[in-house]
């Protein structure tokens, strides 16, 4: 029982921030990306005598918080499109500009579940492909072919100002 | 890497969880685990005793400065009342001397006489 509460506190302390980043970006939602977060930990709780290594768990949190965020998206209503265009916005020419970064996230907030799935392990947690196919449980081609839909779009709503 | 995804990298950081996620996932797991085995990890529960501690050692604390103030002022008073007591003794010896001298004039002078 108390081995079993100090891995959870530690599990909690160490990749709350990934589960609930991961559940932001997908659901677009602070309060519904709060409760997937819980519920992955809560369902990890109850399964916590079953996690072998540090690695197991990380890969278990990710994949259980992205199914559950893309669930979780799904009921949510569907997130309005921005309406700002990249290229009104002053000053806009660094990728790491904020107001640019604002503006990509809604706009990634905007993309079908699946592919905002793809982008957020891409480009939030550094995942390959291959990664990304082991814990969406999907073909690396699907994976590949999801990325390069989702980049797609993306590059056709900021190719103003991104080159 | 291009711009895009320079861009894309940079705008989905990864944010801070809210406070008092952990609290309240360990509230929720106790309460589901639970029958209240481990009912002293509610964050209630840590809170209030943390408080009650953190009370205890100010009422401590103050309690110690004030004993401890009562107990200098008794040294100070104890350290005056011995002055006053030497004091006496000093002028009580002298005026004994006085009073052996003036007897031994007197009686001198009644042995002139």
């Amino acid at each position: 029982m108390h081995t079993s509460w100090r891995t959870l506190e530690a599990l909690l302390e160490r990749h709350q921030a990934m589960v609930f980043s991961i559940a932001l970006r997908i659901t677009g939602n602070r309060e519904a990306a709060e409760e997937v977060a819980q519920d992955v930990f809560l369902e990890l709780h109850r399964r916590v005598n079953r996690v072998q290594s540090e690695e197991h768990a990380l890969f278990w949190l990710r994949k259980v918080a992205t199914h559950r965020a893309i669930d979780a998206a799904r009921r949510c209503s569907r997130i309005p499109e921005s309406t700002v265009d990249v290229a009104d916005l002053p000053g806009v020419s660094a990728p790491n500009d904020p107001l640019l970064a604002q503006h990509l996230r809604h706009l990634v907030a905007g993309l079908p579940e699946k592919l905002r799935a793809v982008i957020v392990l891409r480009y939030q947690e550094d995942l390959m492909p291959e990664e990304i196919a082991q814990t969406l449980g999907m073909p690396v081609a699907t994976v590949k072919s999801n990325l390069q839909r989702g980049l797609e779009m993306l590059r056709r709503k900021t190719e103003k100002v991104l080159r | 890497m291009d711009e895009l995804e320079k861009a894309l990298k940079s705008a989905l950081r990864r944010e801070p969880a809210p406070e008092g996620l952990s609290d309240q996932v360990l509230e929720k797991a106790t309460l589901r685990s639970g029958k209240g085995t481990a009912w002293w990890r509610l964050p209630v529960v840590r809170w209030s005793v943390a408080g009650v501690v953190t009370v205890a050692c100010i009422a401590g604390g103050a309690s110690e400065h004030f004993w401890e103030q009562k107990r200098q002022e008794r040294m100070r008073g104890e350290q005056a009342r011995q002055q006053v007591l030497l004091a006496l003794r000093i002028t009580g010896t002298k005026l004994s001397v006085v009073q052996k001298q003036i007897d031994k004039a007197i009686n001198d002078g009644g042995g002139q006489q």
